[in-house]
């Protein structure tokens, strides 16, 4: 009997464990080698795994994204302009991180006027500027607040200032409407004194605003005046010298005219393409077309991967709702793109920033650009046109439609810095340039101008890149 | 020998005329006015007569493109208006032709008190001069104002 039991006990042992064992085959994502699990999918469905946590790895966690472009410290005559991955900038953007979150989860919010926007930008005072666009919903979301009572929609520039009773006051723009709204933060201002005394270090007439030279108004008895440039751009009015950058193609090898394999299988993975029966066949220009039921991956010898689906049922499905929604659609897309980059390129940090608005306007269908940054400043590695390929100009197109990707092109690269330098000329320069071929821009009111570094034969070179107010652009090499 | 110094000579004096025309002057008399006033307009600053707390002022000005362009500050000791001369890394700057922009912008350091400033433009045998007046006062100053304003009709 004694026996009988312990048989009994050990066979149920061995079973429940061969159970255990099984599912876990069937459902742990890695025991799968082509990274298609329907097992997997199937557990997400069950008990509904979000995917609109930020995935917190490389460049694009929720923590890189609430960084502003840039720092713009104001203590006049002086004042200092910081680009994200500076020392400067990281000894500061901790406490401007800090005072933004208490502005935009203040009680109260003021409507401000222009003018004292403007006072606040020429007195002391840190200018926060963000790459792009923002709604106000999602850079909260971004900056870990639950709700801000600050009613508009769009945000970009902050100005941090100190007031007469010893706090600080936030300005905050509406880019929508050109509105303004000022709130006050209890901070430890001595750390306010202590920025815009430390790092307002070069004279403030090297680096003007628009405003301040009255560039942003059209002069009424002036036939001289072709162009006025929005106030709050920030100008440079003698040459700068940038440190050199050369590419790095890591999906082919030119020197072996070959791909790399594994970077190749990776991107394959990561479109949930089935590495063993998958078509694929090479195209004139060398490219590959690896070709699947709902969709196509080309890979190009430039770098550039496309995918497109067949149709925008069978796109990428981001998220398993079937309510759309705009953040979870921005935040699930780049948790795709920060996933996708760690495993082609897991050696090489991600440098991608957000290039296109992120601003929900109401459509299921958004389009999301991205651009590489090297000390701040865009790179424009632009890809020509050919017969079998479209123009490229940013680093990464994603097309989401109904909570999919529907289309995703991609430049590969990495870029390496150099100990040399190249010389970029003033924003006047810049001008000159774009009124030697005045067809290029559509608008006499510029909307941005910055440096762009670009590529001439491989030789990089810097540019500067110009927006109009009818939102066209112009890159002036 | 002779001939060849001398040709280098006759060139000299050739050429110095022509480089002469290209410049700015170095300096220009108080009582000095252009022949016209259709090459540039001052953007800024937006008056003729100014006042500021800070040190530094750009000039700036939509111009016709190629003009010549420089700033001169006024020289109590000889009363003649002076080309000022700005140093951006380490190249000197005295003058700037106007590009396809139209735009022209120079900083000048201000002095305390009045400063007063000329700007002016060439282009072929046209010149426009316009002068300009920037007082820079001491911040503490501005504040003392301020505070006995505030004293008095608070």
């Amino acid at each position: 009997m004694k026996k009988e039991s312990i048989k009994t006990i050990v066979l149920t042992l061995l079973i429940v464990s061969s159970i255990v064992l099984a599912l876990n085959n069937w459902i742990g994502e890695k025991l799968w080698s082509d990274g298609y699990n329907f097992f997997s999918g199937i557990t997400k469905k069950l008990f509904s795994i979000d995917d609109d946590d930020f995935t917190g790895s490389g460049s694009l966690s929720k923590e890189k994204l609430a960084l502003p472009k840039s720092l713009i410290i104001n203590n006049l005559p002086k004042r200092g302009i910081y680009y994200e991955s500076s020392s400067e900038y990281d000894k500061m953007i901790g406490d401007v991180k800090q005072i933004l979150v208490l502005a935009l989860s203040s009680e109260k919010f003021e409507d401000a006027k222009e003018e004292e926007w403007n006072k606040a930008i020429q007195s002391k005072s840190i200018f926060v500027s963000y790459p792009v666009l923002y709604d106000v919903s999602v850079i909260s979301d971004i900056l870990n607040i639950r709700k801000t009572n600050l009613d508009i929609k769009t945000v970009k520039n902050f100005v941090i200032t100190k007031n007469t009773s010893s706090k600080l006051d936030v300005y905050i723009k509406d880019s929508d409407l050109s509105r303004y709204k000022k709130c006050t933060v209890d901070y430890n201002t001595a750390v306010f004194d202590t920025i815009t005394g430390k790092y307002a270090i070069n004279s403030s007439g090297l680096l003007p605003f628009s405003f301040e030279l009255n560039f942003d108004k059209k002069s009424t008895d002036s036939e001289h005046q072709k162009v006025t440039i929005e106030p709050y751009v920030s100008l440079s009015i003698t040459s700068t010298e940038n440190e050199k950058i050369i590419p790095n193609n890591p999906i082919y090898n030119s020197s072996e005219n070959k791909f790399n394999e594994s970077k190749v299988n990776a991107v394959l993975r990561a479109f949930n393409f089935n590495l063993s029966n998958t078509r694929k066949h090479v195209e004139a220009d060398n490219s590959v077309v690896y070709v699947e039921n709902y969709g196509t991956l080309k890979i190009f010898p430039s770098g550039l991967i496309e995918y497109k689906a067949i149709s925008p049922e069978k796109g990428i499905e981001l998220y398993s709702s079937k309510d759309v929604d705009f953040k979870r659609t921005f935040i699930t897309t780049l948790n795709f793109v920060t996933d996708l980059w760690n495993s082609v390129v897991p050696e090489s940090e991600i440098n991608l920033g957000i290039s296109s608005d992120v601003t929900d306007k109401g459509s299921t269908q958004y389009m999301l650009k991205m651009g590489y940054y090297h000390n701040g400043i865009l790179i424009r590695d632009d890809i020509a046109k050919t017969s079998l390929n479209d123009e490229l100009i940013n680093a990464v197109e994603i097309t989401i439609q109904n909570g999919r990707i529907v289309k995703y092109r991609q430049n590969f690269k990495t870029y390496m810095p150099t100990d040399e330098t190249i010389e970029n000329g003033s924003t006047i320069d810049a001008l000159d340039k774009l009124f030697d071929d005045s067809s290029v821009l559509g608008s006499d009111r510029i909307k941005e101008i910055y440096p762009a570094y670009t590529f001439e034969n491989g030789e990089c070179k810097m540019s500067w890149m110009i927006e109009g107010q009818d939102n066209s652009a112009a890159l002036l090499k | 020998m002779k001939k060849i110094i001398c040709m280098i000579v006759c060139l000299i004096v050739m050429v110095m005329p022509i480089a002469t025309y290209a410049a700015t002057p170095e300096l220009i008399g108080a009582t000095y006015s252009g022949n016209t006033d259709e090459l540039f307009d001052i953007l800024n600053p937006d008056s003729f007569s100014t006042t500021t707390t800070i040190s530094t002022c750009i000039v700036t000005a939509a111009a016709q493109p190629d003009s010549n362009m420089a700033i001169y500050l006024f020289d109590e000791a000889t009363q003649l208006y002076r080309k000022i001369t700005t140093y951006f890394g380490g190249i000197r700057l005295e003058e700037a032709t106007v590009g396809s922009s139209g735009l022209y912008a120079q900083q000048v350091l201000l002095r305390e008190g009045l400063n007063k400033i000329m700007v002016y433009a060439e282009n072929g045998d046209k010149i426009q001069t316009s002068p300009l007046e920037i007082t820079l006062v001491n911040e503490k100053f501005v504040g003392n104002i301020k505070s006995f304003i505030s004293g008095r009709f608070n």
